[in-house]
């Protein structure tokens, strides 16, 4: 089996370069199925590599496909580690792409760039797939970089409109922001284990004792490095105050707000921090402030969803909560548990942005929910499928959200420290926001009536639509009854799922009868009461509501932050420019030291005027000065 | 082929001073051009297969006395750094040739001539083993430069031409000084002896100053650097390619050749101050990037600021000494910054051949006067794309790979200088990507409907260079380990004299 994996990024990189370089001969719609067939064959390979991996339990598959740079004591190559967690997380990404790849053939099929959208989601599906096998830290960077490129070119997908190209610009910088700090914590890390390979670095953790290692400003060097890495995941993962760009992300075409910004990239820094679980075990302070970076961006950004009226923003918003949820368990070393939940989100995010592409493509590219309404019995299959991405989303019992959600939370207490609990109730309260929005979503767009023009018109999807949303309806509600294997993942040093999981029976019984599900019965009846029977309620006006209605509303100002900072890097550019460079280095240095010697020549050149009573005077004056000279040395 | 060398050197420069003799502007013109430039490349082809990695010292060796007098030899001879420089050098000089043809040019057999001499100039740089040879060929590289930017160039070309000449002219006269006072005792030009040479402390650090300057300006490092801006806009497009490419290389090479291993006292004494100016180049230099409206003068200061960091590779070397004690990170460290040398030289001479293209299309290299050009020139606008993301470092492309190496290093020798470092991630991010927000991006502006894609010959010679810069991003182990071996001796003549 081990031999297969080779030709997963090699299907990928074919199905780029053939849809990318391909004239007009080859269709449309055949580039597209060349496409997704090949993404399709990757799919399968990983199923089998999947199934070998768990069939038993040693098999660990780990080697290089070549040497990247190998010089004396660096060596770094492009290869693979897949374990159980890797395997998962490969299975993951392609049948995702499959999904979204599928979709796309429909959904882009009007679009001039069709080819080149298929050409980059198989370019994004692989540096996904390197990012994902890979089994050092470079080729973890190369990969991570690809992704961003990929996002980068995707956001702006539609050239000509200045708010695509604006976004794209804002996600790469912000993106690049965090990959600064990010090289940085490799830098660290190879310079105390000398090696970027996970195995070898986890191996010399025990050799190298981490705690003689330089500190700086009172931090462990092992939490330094761990920080910095995380400001990648921060960028990556769209953590407050690095989230920014990813709202902004939205204008990229619908699947691949499904694929990139919800399901697969996005996830690449909550993997990344799993992946190298033993170096962020051992950073303490790093851990809590993971912790309480991800429970404020689960609760904070949660809430601006409530406000927003762009469908797909709202389930931007909510991916970057639900972000937050995997990243708080991450700062309690929670890797499973936080997989967990990428694994079943991934699924559902999939699912409910899918959806909204099939109800904006049936609204004519409508995308405010303010002009919806009314849609349940026109867009049955859509309504269907939206409605269990939300029941997903809010963690209804029974749903896979419900099992990784509610593992996040008995994670929280099973803790059992001040910070951790702190974090606990902005999870739960978070779970509360989550199902506001998330209801408010499905009763402003399916529920009451029709709001916007043309009922009439609007009519359901053709197959290749709904058949991936009933695909994923279906991995939705299954996904979470594999939570035994994920509590099990043998990958990760502390284990603790396993002491507050119990068994799939009383983990259910405890899960319904616990305070998620106050949430969530809390959260409906308000949803309901707000937003589908449309009820005043006169708490809401008060001016104590109001005021943080428009905190909420301003996003935090983090936007405007942002902004400030490049205008104030510009600034700072034009005048360094122009008063430093040109001004004192090349017009007062350059050009006036040869301005200076030409004025001193000057004056020697009216000494040699060639005048006879010049001459005389000088010699004369100097003679004197010499006998004077001579005369006083007597004397 | 025992004179290999000699033939790379002087097969160029007499087929220049043969055309200059061809008046005619035709068609056979272009063709010699082309060939000749073709045959060097291949010989030095043949120079990079026939090298021995095994044999740790200078081969191809040719060696004739020339003014006995003075102990003066012609001195020749190569190691895989200087290979590399070569290759490097006739590649872009037959994608010049290629891409000239393309182009109307006034007194074309001149151009030609001056671009066939500076390509044997260049690699008699690369090759000497003489002092006085190559001070010799590095002062007579700035003749046709100047004649190129002075004669071809644009408006204001005359003040950036004399701006070039004298101030490189400047730096060379401290270098020979030096030369001449290193001969004076040990009576010998040839590099090897230099290598043998013991001065102390205090003249070591006099000699590093001189012959560092001389080279700092040529590189250039900040602040010797705002040459470099005026000489890029005003010089050709051709122009513009070699300068980036290939001249400020020259400078990068004395340094590893002939200042770091020859006075390695000096250098180490006084290395702080480089190291602080490369990290002002990197920094500040990027930053004033971000800001220009002239495309050409906003990858003239983004080459600065990479430049800045082949120097930056050059100086932690003995920090990272002190540091680890051992020579195998001082090989990282020049690894990375070699790499960076002949990764810059591929991505900004693409760079400049696309601004050029712009140029020939709209007469205007002012960034606020485009838009949207990918609209009416996809092709085109897709290769700009691509190599001002392999500007910005991104993995995958050649860039990447020196960039890493040396933040790595940098890291071990002190963390503020890696932190420092790593802004490039940022800043070059943001020039580069600003840049093709504005130009490519957008809507097309109406007076710019008329235009045409990419001709034939410019996405042949693009494509080349996408596949050179992604190879050496996908696989640069291939160059890393080829030059391994004269790193490492090199590294262990300068650890041997700290």
């Amino acid at each position: 089996m081990e031999s297969l994996i080779i030709y997963i990024p090699i299907l990928l990189i074919i199905s780029t370069l053939i849809i990318g370089l391909s004239t007009d001969k080859l269709n449309n719609f055949y580039s597209g199925l060349i496409s997704t067939s090949l993404v399709f064959v990757s799919l399968i390979i990983s199923l089998f590599i999947l199934f070998d991996i768990f069939s038993n339990e040693k098999i660990i598959y780990y080697d290089n496909f070549y040497d990247w740079i190998s010089i004396g004591g660096l060596n770094i190559g492009i290869g693979y580690l897949i374990d159980k967690f890797s395997a998962i997380m490969l299975v993951v990404v392609l049948s995702i792409s499959s999904v979204v790849h599928l979709y796309s053939i429909d959904y882009m099929k009007d679009e001039k760039d069709f080819k080149r959208f298929f050409s980059y989601i198989a370019l994004f599906t692989f540096s996904m797939v390197l990012l994902v096998i890979s089994n050092n830290l470079i080729q973890l960077f190369i990969g991570w970089e690809g992704v961003g490129l990929v996002s980068y070119l995707l956001i702006g997908f539609f050239y000509k409109k200045q708010s695509a190209i604006k976004a794209n610009l804002k996600a790469f910088l912000i993106n690049r922001i965090g990959d600064m700090f990010f090289i940085l914590g490799i830098a660290m890390v190879y310079a105390a284990f000398d090696s970027f390979d996970y195995r070898t670095i986890f191996a010399s953790i025990n050799i190298t004792n981490v705690s003689a290692l330089d500190s700086y400003f009172g931090l462990d060097y092992i939490d330094f490095a761990c920080l910095f890495l995380f400001f990648g995941a921060m960028a990556k993962s769209a953590q407050i105050p690095l989230h920014v760009w990813l709202p902004d992300s939205m204008e990229g075409p619908t699947p691949i707000s499904a694929l990139i910004h919800a399901a697969t990239m996005v996830t690449a820094g909550i993997f990344m921090v799993a992946r190298l679980s033993p170096l962020y075990e051992l950073a303490l302070f790093t851990n809590d402030f993971i912790l309480l970076i991800g429970a404020s961006t689960a609760l904070f950004i949660g809430v601006i969803a409530i406000f927003e009226n762009d469908i797909k923003k709202v389930i931007a918003f909510s991916t970057i909560s639900q972000l937050g949820y995997m990243v708080a368990a991450l700062g309690i070393n929670a890797y499973s548990t936080s997989f967990f939940h990428l694994y079943t989100h991934a699924f559902f995010k999939a699912l409910l942005f899918l959806c909204a592409g099939s109800v904006i493509m049936s609204l004519h590219h409508n995308q405010d929910i303010r002009k919806m309404g009314g849609l349940k019995s026109k867009l049955p299959i859509t309504y269907i499928s939206f409605l269990i991405g939300t029941l997903c989303i809010i963690g209804f019992p029974f749903t896979s959200g419900f099992f990784s959600k509610d593992l996040i939370l008995e994670a929280m207490l099973y803790k059992d420290n001040t910070i951790s609990f702190i974090a606990y109730l902005m999870l739960l309260f978070g779970a509360l926001v989550t199902t506001i929005y998330s209801l408010r979503l499905l009763f402003f767009v399916f529920y009451n009536e029709y709001r916007g023009n043309d009922l009439h018109n609007i009519k359901e999807q053709s197959k290749i639509i709904t058949f991936p949303l009933i695909v994923l309806s279906i991995l939705s509600i299954l996904s979470g009854y594999l939570i035994k294997i994920f509590v099990e993942l043998p990958i990760f040093m502390y284990q603790a799922e396993v002491n507050y999981y119990g068994d799939m029976i009383s983990f259910i019984k405890h899960g319904i009868f616990s305070p998620a599900s106050v949430a969530l019965i809390l959260g409906f009846i308000i949803a309901k009461k707000l937003y589908k029977d449309n009820i005043k309620i006169k708490f809401l006006d008060s001016k104590f509501i109001n005021y943080i209605t428009i905190v909420i509303k301003s996003k935090y100002k983090f936007d405007e932050f942002f902004i400030y900072i490049s205008k104030l890097l510009k600034n700072s550019s034009t005048y360094l420019s122009q008063k430093l460079d040109l001004g004192f280095i090349d017009i007062s240095i350059v050009n006036g030291l040869p301005k200076k010697i030409n004025s001193v020549s000057g004056l020697l050149k009216n000494m040699s005027s060639g005048y006879l009573y010049h001459y005389a005077f000088s010699i004369v004056f100097s003679l004197v000065i010499i006998f004077g000279i001579i005369l006083m040395r007597v004397l | 082929m025992e004179y290999i060398l000699s033939l790379l050197i002087w097969s160029p420069i007499l087929s220049g001073i043969f055309i200059l003799f061809y008046k005619k502007d035709n068609f056979l013109l272009d063709l010699y051009n082309i060939l000749i430039n073709f045959v060097i490349f291949l010989f030095s082809l043949f120079l990079l297969f026939n090298y021995n990695n095994n044999i740790p010292d200078f081969q191809f060796i040719e060696k004739v006395r020339w003014i006995p007098s003075f102990n003066i030899n012609y001195f020749l001879g190569v190691d895989s750094i200087s290979i590399l420089l070569i290759l490097l050098n006739t590649i872009i000089f037959l994608i010049v040739a290629l891409y000239n043809s393309t182009l109307l040019i006034k007194k074309r057999n001149q151009y030609y001539a001056s671009f066939l001499i500076a390509n044997g100039l260049t690699i008699g740089v690369f090759s000497a083993l003489d002092a006085i040879l190559f001070y010799i060929f590095f002062e007579a590289l700035l003749i046709p430069m100047f004649l190129i930017i002075g004669i071809w160039g644009g408006l204001n070309r005359i003040y950036a031409s004399i701006k070039f000449f004298i101030y490189t002219f400047l730096g060379s006269i401290l270098l020979l000084i030096s030369f001449l006072y290193i001969n004076s005792s040990i009576s010998s030009f040839s590099v090897d002896l230099f290598y043998k040479s013991s001065f102390s402390l205090e003249e070591q650090e006099w000699l590093f100053l001189a012959m560092a300057i001389a080279f700092a300006i040529k590189i250039p490092m900040f602040p010797f650097h705002t040459w470099l801006p005026d000489a890029h806009v005003e010089a050709p497009t051709s122009g513009s390619v070699v300068l980036a490419a290939i001249l400020l290389k020259v400078g990068a090479y004395g340094f590893i050749r002939y200042v770091i291993p020859v006075v390695p006292l000096g250098a180490q004494s006084l290395d702080l101050y480089f190291i602080f100016l490369s990290l002002v180049a990197i920094v500040y230099v990027g930053i004033v990037a971000i800001s220009q409206n002239d495309m050409k003068k906003l990858i003239a200061y983004s080459s600065i600021s990479h430049m800045g960091f082949v120097t930056l590779g050059f100086f932690i070397i003995f920090q990272l000494f002190d540091n680890t004690e051992s020579s195998k990170d001082l090989v990282i460290s020049l690894s990375g910054s070699m790499y960076q040398i002949i990764s810059h030289g591929f991505v900004s001479a693409a760079l400049f051949i696309c601004v050029g293209s712009i140029y020939d299309r709209f007469k205007t290299k002012k960034i606020s006067d485009l838009s949207g050009l990918l609209n009416k020139m996809p092709i085109y606008s897709w290769f700009f794309v691509f190599f001002a993301l392999a500007n910005c470092g991104l993995p995958g492309t050649s860039s990447f790979v020196g960039e890493l190496l040396i933040i790595i290093s940098a890291f071990k020798a002190n963390y503020i200088y890696a932190f420092l470092a790593s802004t490039t991630l940022i800043i070059s991010a943001v020039y580069s990507l600003w840049l093709v927000k504005r130009v490519i991006f957008g809507e097309i502006k109406v007076e710019m409907k008329e235009c045409i894609d990419a001709s034939f010959l410019e996405k042949i010679l693009l494509f080349t260079m996408a596949i050179i810069v992604l190879i050496l991003g996908f696989y640069p182990d291939f160059i890393v380990s080829f030059m391994n071996e004269s790193l490492k001796v090199m590294s262990n003549n300068i650890i041997l004299k700290i």
